[in-house]
């Protein structure tokens, strides 16, 4: 941990040589009511505190993203989202593109699952929706610069072993279509030689938005996963539909989610989580209010009901700054 | 007596036609003043509703071919851009580092929840390009002109415009859907002339279909002289 803050604090003095930072943030106040069969509640909160703290120059930008949790005096935790620098050299009419830290890479489409990233492949039969941002080097290149915005990049990529995680080098193509049905082509490899992890994909728009991505084990091609992604917003409506496959634990997972604007300041969400595995369905359905209370501030009631947890009630309120 | 009535009136209608304006002609006017070969905009969108008023400032860049470039620099959404090529808009979320496109009817969707949609904000601005245009009335200071898309991607199918007669500045405009529902009300003001064009650099855009509130556009600073670079406007450049 002390070495991540060491590094965290030298890319900011990196960084600051270069220009201004801007901090943004917000603070939130949590609380959940669990609520079983037996009619048994179980209260808990906490309190979070995220803070973000970037800045930029025509060649150098940096960014650092920290979240603070406080469930007792005695239980914070602190866990380092983002810290990573970035820089650009110009190349032959675009810029090499240098990336060193811990950063989300756009791997994949914006899903809450997707098996774009090659970082790891699954082998649970519920996919990990939350993912940690892996720390990595790169250096992203345009091979390619064709009209109508097309274009054709090549990334080189180092995984480091930072945070008890494994090392693993490769690369990743993409091919930037930028046309009336096709958004991007991607293919990556990434290895450490005991896991080749090879993935591609596709994403452009068809009537809806779409993300199409799978990735295998070389070593262990069985061990393999696919995910769907399909968005289409009409209106003050959002209907997303996401869907993942995974063959080593013959696991599906369908998250269906309707979003609706009621007008500016209010939003609700509709999502039904469903696992099917083993010939059987589990169904999670969650109901989501959001209320905008002025600019900044926000509060958010959230309704869960599954078949372990029973029902759950989190309400929440938080304050940008 | 009669005859020289005769020759009167004919002069009258011969005279009226030599200054007469045709419709073509008022939009070229129009589509001359408002497009831009290359622009960098800095401005203040102040958005009002039932429950308050909130405030963003962005910065645009935009090409005379359509292609636009905007980051809030400052408000709520700081750092968010959106990039506008062709009929494709690309988002950018800096804390997801992220960039998501949308097309088709996401144009149509509200900019950063103010009254303007996408398309207002970007794109092909040019009347001649997209619509045809009939005069509808006019008076001492302006023409009425009624719009018709030419195709039906077009967000609005048809447009009422009030152009100033002296500046071709659009200041007044109802934006409609195909069939005939009225969309958005824009109301300009705040006429300056920059270079040779002539700039509305207050506009307030008035959703329609949402119950109340409005969004107000206000310039604070604006160049059309600098010339503009393709990387600009590149998915690279929108992550930077």
């Amino acid at each position: 941990m002390k070495k991540i803050f060491s590094l965290c604090f030298i890319l900011l003095i990196m960084g600051s040589a270069f220009a201004e930072p801007s901090i943004q943030g917000d603070f939130s106040l949590n609380g959940n009511l669990f609520i079983d069969n037996s009619l048994d509640t179980n209260v808990s909160s906490n309190a979070l505190i995220n803070l973000y703290l970037s800045s930029k120059s025509n060649n150098v930008k940096y960014t650092i993203k920290n979240a603070t949790t406080i469930a007792s005096t005695t239980d914070v935790t602190n866990d380092i989202e983002q810290a990573y620098i970035q820089f650009r050299i110009p190349y032959k009419e675009n810029y090499l593109i240098f990336t060193m830290g811990k950063t989300p890479l756009d791997i994949g489409s914006d899903g809450l699952i997707n098996s774009g990233t090659p970082f790891y492949i699954n082998y649970s039969s519920f996919p990990s929706i939350i993912q940690t941002n892996p720390w990595i080097a790169s250096m992203k290149v345009k091979l390619l610069q064709l009209p109508d915005f097309k274009s054709i990049n090549m990334e080189l990529i180092l995984k480091l072993p930072v945070e008890d995680t494994d090392s693993k080098a490769g690369t990743r193509l993409t091919f930037d279509v930028n046309n009336k049905y096709f958004g991007t082509l991607e293919a990556s490899f990434l290895s450490d030689l005991t896991q080749s992890i090879l993935s591609g994909g596709i994403n452009g728009t068809l009537f809806f938005d779409y993300g199409i991505y799978a990735k295998t084990d070389l070593q262990n091609v069985k061990n393999f996963e696919a995910s769907l992604f399909l968005l289409k917003i009409i209106s003050d409506y959002s209907f997303k539909f996401e869907a993942l496959y995974n063959n080593s634990s013959k696991s599906l997972n369908l998250l269906p989610s309707l979003t609706m604007n009621i007008n500016t300041k209010v939003s609700s969400a509709f999502i039904l989580s469903t696992t099917y595995i083993n010939k059987s369905f589990t169904l999670m359905p969650m109901l989501s209010i959001n209320l905008n209370i002025v600019q900044g501030l926000d509060a958010k009631v959230i309704y869960t009901y599954s078949k372990t947890i029973k029902h759950r009630l989190s309400a929440s309120i938080s304050h940008k700054f | 007596m009669k005859k020289k009535l005769i020759i009167f009136t004919l002069m009258a209608i011969v005279s009226f036609n030599l200054f007469a304006i045709d419709v073509n002609t008022i939009v070229k006017n129009y589509d001359n003043n408002s497009v831009f070969e290359t622009s960098i905009v800095e401005s203040l969108i102040v958005i009002k509703d039932s429950l308050g008023t909130s405030k963003q400032n962005i910065k645009s860049w935009s090409t005379k071919d359509g292609k636009t470039l905007i980051e809030i620099t400052d408000g709520p959404d700081q750092g968010q851009k959106v990039l506008r090529l062709n009929s494709s808009i690309f988002l950018y979320y800096p804390e997801a580092n992220q960039i998501i496109r949308l097309q088709g009817s996401a144009l149509k969707d509200s900019f950063m929840g103010s009254d303007f949609s996408y398309e207002d904000l970007s794109g092909d601005d040019s009347i001649i390009n997209n619509y045809n245009a009939t005069l509808m009335s006019e008076d001492n200071s302006s023409y009425i002109v009624k719009l018709q898309a030419k195709s039906r991607k077009e967000p609005y199918q048809t447009q009422i415009l009030t152009i100033e007669k002296i500046t071709f500045v659009c200041t007044k405009a109802t934006l409609m859907s195909a069939s005939g529902k009225e969309l958005r009300k824009m109301e300009s003001s705040d006429i300056r002339k920059v270079d040779d064009k002539y700039v509305a650099f207050k506009v307030e855009m008035v959703d329609l279909l949402k119950r109340q509130g409005s969004t107000t556009l206000i310039i604070e600073s604006l160049d059309l002289q600098t010339p503009l670079d393709d990387y600009l406007f590149s998915t690279d450049n929108l992550s930077w």
